[in-house]
């Protein structure tokens, strides 16, 4: 893996239960640069766990390959948030620095921890959803790791402690120049704080890149209904003989019609709605 | 409990299974407390003099009564110990982590995950070797008064285990197979029943086959006088042979007086017939198999080496899993 | 120091948000020449944006000249954009103009509709975003 590289997956596919069974992940290819903040979306069952896992060295792939930094310079968050339910806050973070000796921030974790609402010396069983995310994200950070693989991170917590969690998050990106990939399925989460896209539908990727190119690539029209060949048609819907498609540009797009640049939502929900294959 | 010189995966798991190294502890000495109270208690009563210099417990002796039972209980739950520490490290230690999904963060930390699994193997090892030394010694407090009488020779079920080296290497087969179940099967009850079950197999088969790891050793004597074990020894067949020294089925015998029509009516049962029998027979003498005392420590050696061979084996098993799920 | 405002809905992308308040803040006097911007990692704490969106702000305001960045201090502000609109001559002007719109009748709408009017035809041409 190159230097500026954080996460590279060259036809990667993984199927369910081993070697049986279907392919939760097949054909992936892509490669994500350094310092990016990434996020992974898809609909449940895209397969996003399993390519986190993968990249965690959680699993092996079926085939294919995946490169990512070693043990000691990633850190991984499960959807789940497991965490030893009999030790308490304070023993959890005590952990973090045991198994990660060297690497270990305690005032970074502390900071995390703190704002949670609880005391440090509570039991990890006693701790609500949300305060359980703040530990486990806790944990991570505290690794200080080059690569953070984050799956559903803030699907537990209010909306404050989502925005203060990922300021923090971002705050540590911004300073050390964290690569973050997160998962979730809750779009609004992400825009804004993401910079690059990694969209899987039924275990392949659909789009992949810089959130920016991928949005320049694309255009938003109205107008008449025609052709719109050479572009790639991502959607698009007939009212009347009023036409709106989302397409992704091949060359200037001339007509009759009123254009803008669509929002990642607008982008995502277009690719998700499209049957597989149809906007390869 | 104060862990200062413990680190890294060792720190996490005592600090884990703190409330099972409590528990632990608390067992050995409530089995010191029970067997050092009895051994007390039997010290209240004076012997009875047998004769030729012997002494026996008194009849009205209940303390030593109670630690005969006491010894006993004692060397079958040492017996049952390393069915405990296997399911133990099989079930909460292994499997637990990968049915609640820690396993994902144990093996997602800059420690290796050989270095995570030889934490827990390299723990459990220590206390349940530990454990097993002190209720050896619990045991020999007991033993040295009670060993002897009924059912606690040294070659009993119980006694054999908690007297030798062998249980040491039953607790270590335990554990390594503890950790390979633990990892098979990813459910805590159930890779504790199997890792259970697994142990007493293997408890019973070698129970079975201590005996045979070393060739008996016979003695013979005349036909009509009681011939006792010699050594203090364990009896492993007995029977008769005749002048040439072969050894006689003595069916043949009893066949002869099932047949005979007039069996009702005979006052001896048939004895004079079977001993006619014998008799005709050439059937001169009797002779007993058995296991001397001096076979105790050879029997040991073997049983444990077999033992370790089995820990080695899946512990390198164990190893090898891991290795090949998670890079 | 400026604090940002995010709208995440108001459909401007959210680099130029940061572009237009700092330069707001430039107008209105609240950042002078030698005041620090604060650091990408204090903005992104505070907004949850992503890191690189704040680096493009401050890159963009440093390629029209308003800030430099100076090696692990920060990025301070070089220039001042235009007079102090608040305190200068010119806003008592355009004050009395606008009473003598109102005076003549005028609603708040067509004040609005005629400053925008004249503003198109001065400035012209001024790509200020």
């Amino acid at each position: 893996m190159t230097e500026d590289t954080a996460l590279r997956a060259e036809l990667l596919g993984r199927k369910y239960g081993g070697r049986r069974g279907g392919w939760a992940l097949r054909e992936c290819d892509f490669t994500l640069p350094r310092g990016r903040i990434c996020a992974l979306v898809g609909p449940n069952g895209a397969g996003k766990s399993t390519l986190l896992a993968l990249a965690a060295g959680l699993l092996r792939p079926t085939e294919g390959t995946i490169e990512a930094p070693a043990r000691e310079l990633l850190a991984y968050v499960a959807q789940d948030k497991p965490l030893h339910p009999r030790l308490s806050v304070d023993d959890t973070l005590r952990m973090g620095r045991e198994l990660n000796p060297g690497r270990w921030d305690s005032a970074l974790a502390e900071r995390v921890v703190e704002g949670g609402g609880f005391s440090s010396d509570t039991l990890v069983h006693h701790l609500s959803g949300g305060q359980r995310t703040r530990v486990a994200l806790a944990l991570a950070l505290g690794k200080r790791p080059e690569l953070l693989l984050l799956d559903e991170p803030m699907a537990d917590l209010d909306p404050l402690a989502r925005h203060q969690l990922m300021g923090l998050l971002m705050a540590e990106a911004a300073e050390h120049g964290t690569t973050v990939v997160m998962s979730s399925h809750i779009l609004t989460e992400l825009e804004g704080s993401c910079d690059h896209l990694l969209l899987l539908h039924g275990g392949r990727i659909r789009l992949d890149g810089p959130v920016e190119d991928l949005l320049a690539a694309h255009t938003l029209l109205t107008g008449p209904v025609a052709d719109l060949a050479p572009h790639t048609v991502i959607e698009s819907r007939t009212t009347g003989r009023q036409l709106t498609a989302l397409i992704r540009r091949e060359g200037p797009v001339e007509g009759p019609w009123e254009t803008s640049e669509p929002s990642l939502e607008e982008l995502l929900l277009a690719h998700l709605r499209t049957p597989e294959g149809a906007a390869a | 409990m104060s862990t200062p010189a413990l680190r890294g995966p060792y720190w996490v798991t005592v600090r884990q299974y703190r409330r099972t190294l409590w528990l632990t502890g608390a067992l050995v000495l409530a089995a010191l407390a029970v067997i050092g109270g009895l051994r007390i208690w039997d010290l209240q009563t004076p012997d009875v003099y047998l004769e030729d210099g012997y002494w026996r417990p008194a009849d009205d002796n209940s303390g030593f009564r109670m630690l005969r039972f006491g010894v006993e209980q004692l060397s079958l739950g040492m017996v049952l110990l390393p069915l405990l520490a296997g399911a133990f490290v099989a079930g909460p230690l292994v499997a637990r982590e990968f049915e609640s999904g820690t396993y994902k963060l144990s093996l997602t930390q800059s420690v290796s995950p050989a270095a995570w699994l030889r934490a827990k193997l390299l723990t459990a090892t220590a206390v349940a070797l530990a454990t097993t030394l002190a209720l050896m010694g619990v045991f020999r407090i007991g033993w040295g008064r009670a060993s002897g009488t009924w059912d606690l020779n040294w070659s009993d079920r119980g006694p054999y285990e908690a007297t030798g080296v062998v249980l040491f290497a039953y607790v270590l087969a335990a554990v390594a197979v503890g950790v390979l179940v633990g990892q098979l099967i990813r459910r805590t009850l159930v890779a504790m029943t199997a890792t259970g079950l697994v142990m007493g197999v293997v408890l019973l088969v070698l129970g079975e086959l201590r005996w045979s790891f070393l060739a008996v050793k016979t003695v013979t004597g005349p036909r009509d006088a009681t011939l006792w074990t010699p050594d203090n020894g364990l009896m492993m067949d007995m029977g008769l042979i005749t002048s040439s020294g072969a050894r006689f089925d003595q069916s043949v015998c009893w066949d002869e007086v099932n047949r005979s029509p007039r069996l009702d009516g005979m006052g001896d049962g048939g004895m004079r017939i079977f001993e006619n029998c014998l008799t005709r027979h050439g059937v001169t003498g009797q002779y007993v198999d058995y296991h001397p005392q001096s076979h105790f420590w050879p029997t040991q050696l073997i049983e444990t080496g077999i033992l370790l061979a089995l820990a080695a084996l899946a512990g390198y098993a164990a190893f090898r899993l891991l290795r090949a799920r998670h890079p | 120091m400026v604090e940002y405002r995010i709208d995440r809905r108001s459909g401007v992308a959210t680099y130029l948000q940061i572009v237009q308040q700092t330069k707001q803040a430039l107008r209105m006097g609240l950042l002078e020449p030698g005041d620090r911007l604060p650091t990408a990692r204090e903005v992104v704490e505070a907004t949850a944006i992503n890191p690189n969106t704040v680096l493009k702000a401050y890159r963009e305001l440093e390629r029209e000249g308003l800030v430099e960045a100076r090696r692990g201090l920060g990025t301070f502000v070089r220039a001042t954009l235009g007079t102090h609109p608040a305190d200068s001559p010119l806003r008592g002007e355009l004050t009395d103009w606008a009473r003598r719109a109102r005076a003549s009748g005028l609603e708040r709408d067509d004040v609005a509709a005629l400053f925008t009017s004249v503003l198109k035809e001065h400035f012209e041409g001024d790509d200020d975003r």
